[in-house]
């Protein structure tokens, strides 16, 4: 009986720590708020995040700020819904997000993608405009003329992040709706 | 199936809870891993109650997952057992977001203070632990952390990483910002 309940035991921790890392690390039912390809949880942060946001966030970018502060985007897909790939070409494009200052930033795993120029990211500072005050970014494994962000050769899950901090009004009130940057397949290599 | 169903229970609910205590252990396992880690690559331990200076990040320096690589960030590990911490801030003269935040060890964001809201470009903040009787000696704001250990994190955005002029700008003010142990009853100026 005594090795059974220790068998029980055994196997219970295992599946119970199996199901906590199939939470935090495979599933996204962390991130509720979604505008786009662009997904977030405006518990991010702060002490109502609970048991679960919590460790997601930990897991996926330790010390985070409450929204308050910043909004976290990230998207892991384009615009159609098709998962972010590195053989692919994209054109991020959009305009300043309602917020005092943004970036966007690129990774690989979760870590900022090697390359030569250590271009990891374009922000409100650097990005470089078109006449009407919008901008793209070019997402690729190639070098691209202007604003190129990027993706590296490396397999592994590609991911960009969208930061927005003192976030406005209009993204406060709407972060689901109010317009973000738009992530555009232009095409793929083989 | 009767004689089965109390272990089917016993074995959910055991899985539940191994679950449970999972997620309520990740964060505090990550925050010990990430500051292990940040501080064995400096080769110096770690310090508890000292503020350290950070540089910008790159690809393979980046320690923490989804690292924003447009910020400079002043780190400290804090302990309030003993005694309570001030922090010392200072703002650099320029309109870039700006925040001092302070991580139970458990990851929450319990409290933030940003340029645009902080009182003066140089303040102090006074942590202190719950129960904790502190005398105020001026002005200085004072926080009651929710448990006795956790992060100090000041951040400054770097409006263009490549800028080396500002970089050594910002870094000038960065070493600015230190943290004390404090006597709580005024018994010291530290």
């Amino acid at each position: 009986m005594r090795s059974l309940l220790k068998v029980l035991l055994c196997v219970t921790c295992a599946l119970g720590l199996a199901a906590c890392v199939i939470y935090v690390t495979i599933t996204q039912t962390g991130e509720t708020l979604s505008n786009g390809p662009w997904r977030t949880n405006l518990s991010t942060g702060s002490a109502a995040a609970g048991l679960l946001l919590r460790a997601r966030v930990a897991w996926r970018g330790l010390w985070a700020l409450q929204s308050s502060e910043v909004y976290y985007f990230s998207a892991k897909t384009d615009s159609d819904g098709e998962p972010l790939r590195h053989h692919c070409r994209y054109r991020v494009a959009g305009s300043d997000p309602d917020a005092r200052w943004w970036s966007v930033t690129a990774y690989n795993n979760d870590h900022l993608i090697p390359n030569p120029r250590q271009t990891y990211s374009f922000s409100k500072t650097t990005v470089e405009r078109e006449s009407n005050g919008s901008w793209v970014i070019s997402f690729s494994r190639d070098p691209q003329p202007k604003n190129w962000l990027p993706s590296g050769d490396q397999d592994g899950e590609l991911v960009l992040s969208l930061r927005c901090y003192n976030p406005g009004a209009e993204l406060m009130a709407n972060p689901g709706e109010v317009e973000l940057p738009r992530i555009i397949r232009e095409g793929c290599q083989e | 199936m009767k004689k089965l169903l109390p272990w089917i229970i016993l074995t959910t609910a055991l899985t539940v809870l191994f679950s449970l205590i999972g997620l309520w252990y990740l964060p505090h396992f990550l925050t010990a891993r990430a500051v292990k880690r940040i501080y064995e690559r400096r080769k110096t331990g770690v310090p508890i109650n000292q503020m350290t200076y950070g540089v910008l990040r790159n690809a393979g320096t980046d320690i923490v997952v989804r690292d924003n690589p447009d910020t400079v960030t002043s780190l400290a590990v804090y302990d309030l057992s003993d005694r309570p911490l001030r922090v010392k801030c200072v703002i650099p003269p320029r309109d870039n977001y700006w925040s001092v935040s302070f991580f139970d060890w458990n990851t929450d964001n319990y409290r933030v203070i940003n340029d645009r809201v902080a009182r003066a470009k140089e303040f102090d903040v006074v942590l202190i632990k719950p129960g904790t009787q502190y005398q105020k000696r001026g002005d200085e704001e004072v926080i009651v952390a929710p448990s006795t250990r956790g992060i100090v994190l000041i951040r400054m955005i770097v409006a263009d990483r490549q800028d080396k002029d500002e970089l050594a700008r910002l870094r000038e003010v960065q070493k600015q910002s230190r943290v004390v142990p404090i006597d709580p009853w005024g018994g010291d100026r530290d």
